[in-house]
């Protein structure tokens, strides 16, 4: 169920009227625990207890971690729920990719191996879910977070169906204090979260859903399509993909709202970033978050020496690359991303604030960014390698390609999304926060209207659902 | 709330029960009042291929009387130019245009009757193809617009009629297709259970809420308000509605595919004689069979529904036009039903799929592929048809008439 479909809107106006219709705090939280199996089993059904497992070990670790001071028994439970979630994850995720990448070196050195590939299903969100559970268990073994009161609380926490299946990543800190006291509507933003929903609503059905099928042909054999063509793809691409996401980001941050939940920002206008660095602070904030946090210095990257840093932070890039999916070309943009870091932190080692090659570097930052994830985006949307590499040489080498022509209108369509995106970026619509109600009301329901009618006729799936 | 742009909104008093149900209200007045705005300058919807040929249909002057209705079977069989002329030499005067439609089902054709007749009160005939009913919904192409955009209030109750009506008659025959990536879904698993025929009216009631709503029809707003909707009479209008597949192939090899569906299909029937001629062979020896399903999602349940056709007949004589069902050269018989089609219909039934009545209409020469006739085959088989209707108009022959003689026309 994608929060766009109409199918939807109707789910969550009956989980809408309910929630706010039940008196008490235990039976709102069950009603959505409820509505939340009820979401992720729209997907599938035989993952549900896949999920509860998941949530299980954690949730058992976490009462043991509360039960303990002892620090080796508080390893040994934090490792049994590390190693247990990552395997998991392991094997749906990664299994084939790593028993296949395998075979093939093997049979590169000539030895003959039998397939051992399985007909693996990655269930939806897992690498979501995954993260979040393990941020809990790690919380409570670095005692920021005391365990949970109840199994309900922790099942809400992982599968709240707003960000159950591409997130943002909700931290065990963040949400779980919510589900202590009852949510009161009066505290609730309506209107901040309508329009949010809108945004949201507009940038994955009316931009993201019709950009889809126009860049398809391009992504699927870039030979026969002209050079020109293979650009205006990858600025299209470049939309969509931060539309497609931050869009799904964007709706379920207000859905959240809407039943009384904070849910934190998964975006900040990322392509407005003058680094690498900055961008990653800026798009799927939850998620480089949780590397910071969890990952980069858990290996020490904030202490000692700069070069120290920036291996860290280097080896952080290539983890998160691998974790947007099992490929090769996910491990080509994780290399991609770490290079940069270290090209990044190299440049700032090498030349002072004020200098002019850092000054350079500022005024050109955003246009070498984009040029940078241009780059990147072959890697992240190409089908298979051969129109991988033949759209790398069409970048790089402006090698034509075939007869076939995208219009080069499209290019002002890329340019007017980035002045609307712009105007957001400076506040300019700030200021229709002070419309009365009335007129907000009207504004909501045309612009509910024009955004159905407007809707791309076939859903698109979210591109981060795979991940 | 402070995610990308979307400022909190500033403190203020909190209006009470009453205060929030009426701005709920005045929402839903704008929601309503936007859709029927944008809806009446919308064009007609089911794109350029059949929204935009009905426009231009009402745009034009009355030129044409007879209308070819059906598939691409139709499509790319009726020439025109063909049978006007052959009915003429017979005494009969006609100006004919094919609106046959690629894909088109048994209910869409009867929605594109109804727009092309509402619009035009002057037509004397509708040559209509016989079709039957695929009472459920693919679930492949369940909310693709072709699906949705025919639904309409009155055929969205009549195709929720028909879809009970066969769940009462099937029962559990009218199977469940469920959609491969939710095969798994809770709703799979609860849309199993329902019965066949409340599950496949539900499809037609969320169709028809659909296109109520004018959901996805956006080109269609902006068409209408570029005032491109009643331009459009394209090429297809100004050559009568027919194309032939040959011509088609040429004009796309023109455009740089040379490899299509359509060059595909074509090389599959040169490769696969043998079959195509068995099934031919079949025709003549079974009282049923059935051979035009490639494009068909093999799960979904074909019916033919006589107590349809006959209401689809009879909606058209009260119009008064004259309504001729046409069975086409096809590669599917159901002798029996047939039989009673042409005694019980109460209009005209021509019917074409016999090859040992017509051997030429199943000449490999004659035929695209196995399922469209060729322009040769299409010339030749207007001017039958040209025949064959002239003698019904002179009264000649049967109201209903397979002729036993496939006497060069």
């Amino acid at each position: 169920m994608i929060f766009t479909e109409p199918r939807f809107l109707v789910f969550f106006l009956a989980v809408f009227a309910v929630h706010w219709a039940l008196r008490s705090n235990g039976a709102r939280k069950a009603w959505l625990t409820l509505t939340s199996l009820a979401f992720y089993g729209a997907w599938d059904v035989r993952f549900l207890g896949l999920m509860m497992a998941s949530a299980g070990i954690d949730y058992v670790a976490g009462i043991g971690l509360g039960r303990t001071e002892h620090v080796g028994r508080r390893k040994a439970l934090l490792a049994a729920s590390v190693v247990s979630n990552l395997a998991i994850l392991g094997f749906f995720k990664y299994y084939n990719f790593f028993v296949d990448s395998g075979a093939l070196f093997l049979r590169w050195l000539g030895l003959e191996v039998a397939d051992h590939t399985l007909a693996i299903v990655l269930p939806a969100g897992i690498s979501f879910y995954t993260f979040q559970s393990l941020s809990y268990t790690i919380d409570v073994y670095r005692k920021k977070l005391a365990p949970v009161s109840g199994p309900l609380d922790f099942t809400l926490f992982i599968a709240f169906f707003p960000q159950l299946v591409a997130g943002p990543i909700v931290r065990a800190t963040d949400f779980l204090p919510q589900l202590e006291t009852k949510r009161r509507w009066l505290d609730v933003d309506v209107r901040a979260a309508l329009v949010l929903f809108l945004i949201g609503f507009v940038k994955k059905g009316l931009v993201s859903d019709h950009l889809a099928p126009v860049i398809a042909p391009v992504f699927d054999a870039p030979l026969a399509w002209s050079a020109s063509s293979t650009w205006i793809a990858l600025a299209l691409y470049h939309v969509q993909i931060y539309c497609d996401f931050s869009g799904y980001s964007d709706m379920a941050i207000a859905t959240a709202a809407l039943l009384g939940y904070q849910l934190p920002k998964n975006f900040w206008f990322p392509f407005f970033a003058s680094g690498i660095s900055e961008f990653w602070q800026r798009w799927h904030i939850s998620l480089s978050t949780w590397f910071r946090d969890y990952f980069y210095f858990a290996l020490g990257g904030s202490k000692g020496s700069s070069f120290k840093g920036m291996m860290v932070g280097s080896l952080t890039m290539m983890v998160v690359g691998l974790w947007h999916g099992a490929g090769w070309q996910y491990v080509g943009f994780g290399v991609l991303m770490s290079g940069s870091i270290i090209v990044s932190r190299t440049w700032g080692m090498l030349f002072a604030e004020g200098t002019w090659p850092r000054r350079a570097s500022a005024f050109l930052g955003t246009p070498l960014l984009w040029w940078f994830l241009f780059w990147n985006w072959i890697l992240f949307r190409s089908t298979s390698w051969d129109a991988g590499w033949a759209m790398q040489r069409i970048f790089f080498f402006l090698e034509d390609g075939g007869a076939q022509q995208l219009s080069p209108l499209w290019l002002l369509a890329v340019a007017g999304f980035f002045v609307v995106h712009w105007a957001f970026y400076k506040g300019w619509f700030a200021r229709l926060r002070a419309t009365n109600d009335w007129l907000f009301a009207a504004a909501v329901g045309s612009a509910a209207a024009l955004a159905l009618v407007f809707l791309a006729a076939e859903t698109q799936a979210f591109i981060y659902f795979q991940f | 709330m402070t995610h990308d742009g979307v400022p909190s909104t500033p403190a203020r008093p909190a209006p009470g029960l009453a205060g929030s149900l009426a701005r709920c209200a005045l929402a839903l007045v704008a929601f309503v009042v936007t859709l029927a705005l944008l809806r009446s300058v919308a064009v007609t919807p089911g794109g350029s291929s059949i929204g935009g040929r009905v426009d231009a249909w009402r745009a034009q002057p009355s030129e044409h009387d007879t209308l070819f209705v059906g598939t691409s079977h139709v499509l790319r069989a009726f020439v025109p130019d063909t049978f006007d002329a052959a009915l003429a030499e017979l005494g009969v005067e006609a100006r004919s245009l094919n609106f046959g439609v690629q894909g088109a089902t048994l209910l869409e054709t009867r929605w594109l009757v109804r727009e092309l007749l509402a619009a035009r009160p002057d037509v004397k005939r509708v040559f209509f193809e016989y079709q039957w009913l695929i009472p459920q919904v693919d679930p492949e192409n369940a909310f693709n617009p072709r699906t949705v955009y025919w639904h309409d209030l009155d055929s969205t109750r009549l195709a929720m009629e028909r879809a009970r009506h066969w769940g009462r008659e099937l029962g559990d025959d009218l199977t469940f297709v469920e959609r491969a990536s939710e095969r798994h879904s809770v709703f799979t698993l609860f849309e199993r259970l329902a019965p066949g025929g409340e599950r496949a009216a539900f499809q037609h009631l969320q169709h028809g809420l659909f296109e109520l709503a004018t959901v996805g029809r956006g080109k269609d707003v902006l068409k209408g308000l570029a005032g491109r909707g009643a331009a459009r009479t394209g090429r297809v209008l100004a050559g009568d509605g027919y194309l032939s597949l040959e011509d088609e192939v040429a004009e796309l090899a023109r455009a740089g595919s040379t490899q299509n569906s359509y060059t595909a299909r074509r090389a599959r029937f040169l490769a696969e004689q043998g079959e195509y001629l068995a099934s031919v062979d079949r025709l003549d020896a079974e009282e049923r069979t059935f051979g035009d399903g490639e494009w068909m999602n093999g799960a979904l349940v074909r019916v033919d529904d006589f107590e349809l056709v006959q209401r689809i007949a009879r909606e058209v004589a009260e119009r008064g036009v004259e309504f001729v069902l046409v069975i086409l050269p096809s590669q599917s018989c159901d002798r029996p039903f047939e039989e009673r089609l042409m005694a019980e219909l109460g209009a005209p039934v021509l019917r074409y799929n016999v090859p040992a009545q017509y051997p030429r209409l199943y000449d490999v020469e004659y035929r695209f592929d196995s399922g469209h006739l060729s322009a040769e085959g299409a010339d030749y088989f207007s001017r039958l048809l040209a025949r064959d209707y002239a003698a019904l108009a002179r009264g000649e022959g049967e109201r209903s008439v397979a002729p036993a003689r496939e006497d060069q026309p």
